[in-house]
């Protein structure tokens, strides 16, 4: 934050009135901005008294001015559960795994798609990639359970053709977290990469013509070009994704689950919708959102003051 | 290309990438071709265990069901509308939001930054977003789909590092020569920013293209309902619960459930996937920035 | 020509309830009432959602006109996802938007609490909708319990006819013939017998082991041979107490023969994702493709294999099980008799969602007098009910030469018939007419009908919705468990007092008090 003075000139003009010259200075930037202020003014902030909800009992007839203020009994309903504890402890596992190797995926994928110098195959690859995103999990569960099927998956017919034994990966609890993760990975793969693929379209080709001069290989020119180049979008997306520990995936987690390994994969929404108490109670359901919002928050500023301090790409 | 340049550890690394790529791509296609090959099959085949990965007969009762509802494409009208309208609108605000936000000599710029950033953690909730539309009158109005999620705070702050991570040589030599604030943004912001623009259009578009939920709560009318909730309407009246009550004989024979929610999930992906395509020309390594240059 | 000779016997319905409408004006409460009641020149205004709503209905539709004309109101249909319901509903009740009728999808201490539900006076019932009352005091009186709140009634009872009938058990009847069993099993042993024949015997003739006896499907049925089907926190009347199925001694010894069925591998390991891989709920590919020989969650009408006539191929999983083995062959089976002589298929129970009336409506006596009578008329006239139901004679549905109704698919529109105001007024199902119109199916429902255990039919108590997501998933963990051999048997005691410590006590004591309260009224 010290870097703005440096962006500003002048010093001395500043003493009378800074702030407003520089503002003045900036008319036209806030000109431009003005209409997004606006939009999360309304859109954003204008609701936003329906936290409140959380510390109430909230009462359709009466509505947010009338409902009773219960102060944080809906907080300790969720913390007191029997099985709470456990299920949050699964929720930052599995989502601290996906996070782990789910965050480098697409960013290799997008340094591998950029290797590809035939220009078909590249374009193959990019639309094929990003297909998976498109499949509900749904689709998708149905697919799973057939090709991890102990007697007739795909797996593990390759499994015991190479002499090992099959394995009921669905079924069990050493195996579960790590086809939740690959499964996500593999889904999410392609699209992310995009957001990659775009960071490196933007990256001068004068900088890799040079390499090119000094008869750099493939490699070094990855390591030394393109990953620096790209660097700030990466930043940017570990803070973001940081956040995402405490909000675990409810479609995937719920169509794949199973009694055997709810210890293991049983989650804070698949936990709140068994639980059926999400529905109607509304305090109940704005409290759980609440408590997972104010982790993000904590991690994200976290993940924001670790990246600052090492590098000038933080969000604030 | 200059291929006898290349060194053994380049060789060996392209093998690697090309292995890696095609193995990915197999074992995507293969669901894939599953879901297409279900779409068109009988029940007897989809309800035999194994891969179906190639159509072994042929029964397209499941597209029948799909089309068989008049709805269908007045709601891909809709549809598309809103993708449209709702992607141009989100460009626009997201690009007006990210570029003075990436001058880093902005008055304030983490207080401003900070105030946007925040709502994605802290929101009010369905009830007053929903009381909010009703008392804006956007109720049953394409802008009940559009606004509400116009701005994306992640996509912002994407095309925000984008910018910001652009090189200032380009911008300060306009200036030198004499450019203005608008010339720059016009001739070299924007057209350098094209990829990452590429992609907030990709992104928001598959959102609109797959969103139902807005639909569902904010239109009345069913002439006015979006592709993805007649969809997802059609595959539940394939597999009404007769524990919820009703006829039996609407229930004794079930449409072939499973060949038509493939069948949906065809007809509903389609159009969005052929998109990607055209895009694609703004992935291609430093087109743009030599356009600009040149 | 058509449409002309539909209107007239439209207008007929019409017509034939104006007279009831009359008679019931007339008959309208005392003067007190008639105060705020609204102007009764004008129609009665009612915001409707008493129905499931597949399709968005034409305001102006022919049936609409007809239910507005007969009993001289005025509708605003409310349209709204049907698998969707709660979530969308619940936003527009805490925005204010409230109907006046509504189906209770919800538990109704939780609509009560919201300001949702007005209580429904027994009078005002028996007065305006008497044949209706009187089909639930004789179809099952303990209905009118699950609608009770703290003693007071908050919403119309409704009958689901096929709860009325146990789930179907199949056995692969080709394959009890070829491993030489001539009579359906009815006893444990007789089960094992065949699950075990069915397991070594290759029954499909391809000559590897890889045939099972059963998977998940069948396992109710066998803790129904030691007194009920546990499953969640569903509960059992003991001595006119109510407890918990789940934590019975019984189910030890039931789950001890389960394990052991499991250990001889009778039971396919892959019971646990579930022998159901996809598509409809009642589908078990596990059986169609010669896996396990025994399966069991659907209905006697989904696995119907008498066929009535031409062109009919029977019921929709039979269909799906012959196109998967056409030389295969069904039989319907009787439920397991254990140690005891006790046996039970599970079984829905008649229950079903229940109609309630909004506070909204409940301020003007005369919107409660027209959905009253709107339902009594339901009960008491057959072809207005299957006109609101099944949509216009002719073009919805026809009539065969034994009174059965066969619906008639409009090939170009899926929703037609919906469009034209079907299944929107009928409210609820009427047992009586629906048996008449499917008199076949029925008296096949009635061939093959067994033994079940329908649910026990309590009054709702808060802490139950408080507790039952974490009881039932103990006791699905450690029944899992016990039966693949992870846990001991003896650990069901460990269980059983985990579940009362962990709130089971808590809501056996309330329920039991709500349950002796509802007796002693």
């Amino acid at each position: 934050m010290q870097r703005k003075s440096i962006a500003m000139p002048g010093a001395a003009e500043r003493r009378s009135f800074p702030a407003l010259k520089r503002y003045i200075q900036h008319r036209y930037y806030f000109l431009m901005l003005l209409p997004v202020l606006a939009y999360f003014l309304v859109f954003h902030y204008a609701p936003i008294y329906g936290v409140l909800m959380a510390f109430q009992d909230y009462r359709v007839f009466k509505g947010i001015s009338g409902s009773e203020f219960v102060g944080l009994k809906h907080f300790r309903e969720l913390f007191d559960g029997l099985y709470f504890l456990p299920v949050l402890k699964n929720t930052l596992i599995i989502n601290a795994y996906k996070i782990v190797f789910g965050f480098p995926a697409p960013i290799i994928l997008a340094l591998l798609i950029n290797e590809v110098m035939r220009p078909r195959f590249k374009k193959w690859v990019q639309t094929i990639s990003y297909l998976p995103h498109f499949l509900s999990w749904i689709v998708l569960s149905g697919i799973i359970i057939e090709m991890l099927s102990p007697s007739r998956g795909a797996l593990n017919v390759l499994l015991m053709e190479l002499g090992f034994q099959p394995v009921y990966f669905l079924a069990s609890t050493d195996w579960f977290r790590s086809v939740l993760v690959s499964t996500e990975i593999w889904k999410g793969v392609g699209f992310s990469a995009i957001i990659y693929l775009a960071a490196i379209a933007g990256i001068s080709p004068e900088l890799y013509e040079a390499a090119e001069v000094d008869g750099i290989s493939r490699l070094k020119k990855v390591w030394y070009i393109t990953l620096p180049s790209i660097a700030p979008v990466i930043v940017i997306m570990i803070i973001l994704n940081s956040g995402s520990i405490i909000n675990d995936d409810f479609d995937q987690i719920y169509n794949l689950l199973n009694t055997n390994v709810l210890s293991v994969g049983d989650v804070i929404s698949t936990y709140t919708y068994t639980e059926g108490i999400a529905k109607m109670n509304y305090s109940y359901a704005a409290a759980v959102g609440l408590f997972k919002n104010a982790i993000a928050l904590v991690m994200v500023l976290t993940a924001n003051t670790i990246a600052r301090r090492f590098s000038d790409q933080a969000i604030f | 290309m200059k291929i006898k340049n290349r060194s053994v550890s380049d060789r060996i690394y392209l093998t690697f990438v090309y292995v890696v790529l095609s193995l990915l791509c197999a074992s995507i296609v293969l669901p894939m071709m599953q879901v297409l090959t279900v779409s068109v099959s009988p029940v007897e085949v989809i309800n035999s265990y194994g891969f179906h990965l190639f159509p072994t007969r042929f029964d397209f009762s499941g597209y029948r069901e799909v089309f068989r509802n008049s709805l269908i494409w007045t709601a891909y009208g809709n549809t598309i509308f809103r993708t449209v309208l709702g992607t141009a609108l989100t460009v626009l605000l997201t690009f007006m939001g990210a570029y003075p936000l990436s001058k880093k000599s902005l008055p304030h710029r983490p207080f401003w930054t900070a105030l946007i950033v925040f709502t994605m953690f802290f929101s009010g909730g369905l009830i007053p977003s929903y009381m909010l539309i009703k008392n804006l009158g956007l109720m049953n109005s394409v802008w009940s789909l559009v606004l509400p999620g116009a701005v994306s705070v992640f996509l912002l702050l994407i095309v925000r590092n984008f910018i910001s991570a652009l090189p200032e040589s380009l911008e300060e030599s306009a200036k030198i020569d004499g450019a203005g604030e608008l010339y720059i943004l016009w001739k070299i912001i924007m057209p350098l920013s094209m990829p990452i623009l590429a992609t907030v259009s990709l992104y928001s578009a598959v959102g609109h293209w797959n969103a139902w939920f807005d639909s569902m709560l904010y239109i009345r009318d069913e002439h006015k309902q979006v592709l993805q909730l007649i969809l997802r309407k059609i595959v539940i009246e394939g597999t009404i619960d007769p524990a919820a009550g009703g006829g039996t004989d609407l229930i004794e024979k079930p449409v072939n459930s499973e060949s038509m929610k493939m069948a949906t999930l065809v007809v509903s992906i389609l159009p969005i996937i052929c998109v990607y395509p055209f895009l694609q020309k703004y992935f291609v390594k430093g087109t743009m920035l030599g356009s600009v240059k040149g | 020509m058509t449409k002309k000779r539909i209107g007239k016997r439209l207008a007929g319905l019409a017509a034939a309830g104006l007279l009831t409408g009359v008679l019931s004006a007339c008959g309208g409460g005392d003067a007190g009432k008639e105060a705020e009641a609204s102007d009764p020149s004008k129609p009665v205004e009612l915001d409707w959602l008493g129905y499931n709503s597949y399709a968005q209905p034409d305001p102006n539709a022919d049936i609409v006109k007809m239910v507005e004309e007969k009993f001289n109101a005025k509708f605003n249909i409310w349209y709204v996802d049907a698998q969707q319901w709660n979530d969308q509903v619940n936003v527009k009740f805490a925005a204010g938007e409230i109907p006046d009728v509504l189906q209770i999808r919800e538990q109704i201490p939780k609509y009560v609490a919201n300001g949702i539900l007005a209580e429904i006076s027994e009078d005002d019932i028996r007065k305006y909708a008497p044949t209706y009352a009187k089909v639930i005091d004789d179809y099952d009186a303990s209905l009118w319990n699950t609608v009770k709140y703290e003693g007071k009634i908050y919403g119309l009872p409704s009958i689901n006819l096929n709860g009325d009938y146990p789930q179907a058990m199949i056995w692969r009847k080709d394959w009890l013939d070829k491993v030489g069993i001539d009579k359906i099993p009815e006893t444990l042993d007789e089960f094992e017998t065949a699950l075990k024949k069915f397991r070594n015997e290759d029954p499909d003739g391809n000559g590897k082991k890889d045939t099972y006896g059963m998977s998940d499907y069948a396992l109710r049925y066998i803790m129904g041979a030691y007194g009920m089907p546990a499953d969640q926190a569903n509960y059992v009347l003991k001595d006119g107490k109510i407890e918990f199925a789940a934590v019975q001694p019984e189910m030890k010894e039931a789950l001890a023969l389960l394990n052991k069925w499991y250990k001889e591998e009778l039971i396919d390991p892959e019971f646990i994702t579930g022998e159901n891989t996809g598509g409809y709920w009642a589908d078990s590919q596990a059986f169609y493709n010669n896996r396990i020989g025994l399966t069991g969650n659907g209905m006697f009408y989904h696995w119907r294999n008498e066929l009535f006539g031409d062109g009919d191929e029977g019921g929709g999983q039979y269909q799906n099980f012959k196109k998967a083995q056409p030389d295969g062959e069904i039989a319907f089976g009787v439920p397991p008799v254990g140690p005891d002589g006790q046996s039970g298929a599970p079984q829905w129970g008649v229950n079903s969602v229940p109609l309630g009336i909004t506070p909204k409506a409940a301020e003007d006596p005369r919107k409660v007098q027209t959905i009253l009578t709107m339902l009594e008329t339901s009960f008491t006239d057959y072809d207005y009910y299957t006109t609101v139901l099944r949509g216009e004679e002719g073009v919805d549905w026809k009539e065969e030469t034994d009174g059965s109704v066969i619906a008639i698919k409009d090939p170009n529109d899926a929703n037609a018939s919906f469009k034209r105001g079907a299944q929107v007024f009928n409210m609820m199902e009427n047992p009586e007419f629906g048996k008449k119109a499917s008199k076949q199916l029925y008296a096949f429902g009635d061939s093959v009908k067994t033994k079940g255990y329908p649910p026990v039919v309590v009054p709702a108590v808060d802490s139950l919705s408080q507790y039952s997501g974490n009881l039932g998933k103990l006791q699905q963990e450690t029944y899992m468990k016990i039966i693949i051999g992870e846990q001991p048997v003896d650990s069901f005691d460990a269980f059983a007092k985990s579940f009362m410590d962990n709130g089971g006590s808590q809501v056996e004591k309330d329920v039991n008090e709500a349950y002796q309260e509802m007796l002693g009224k």
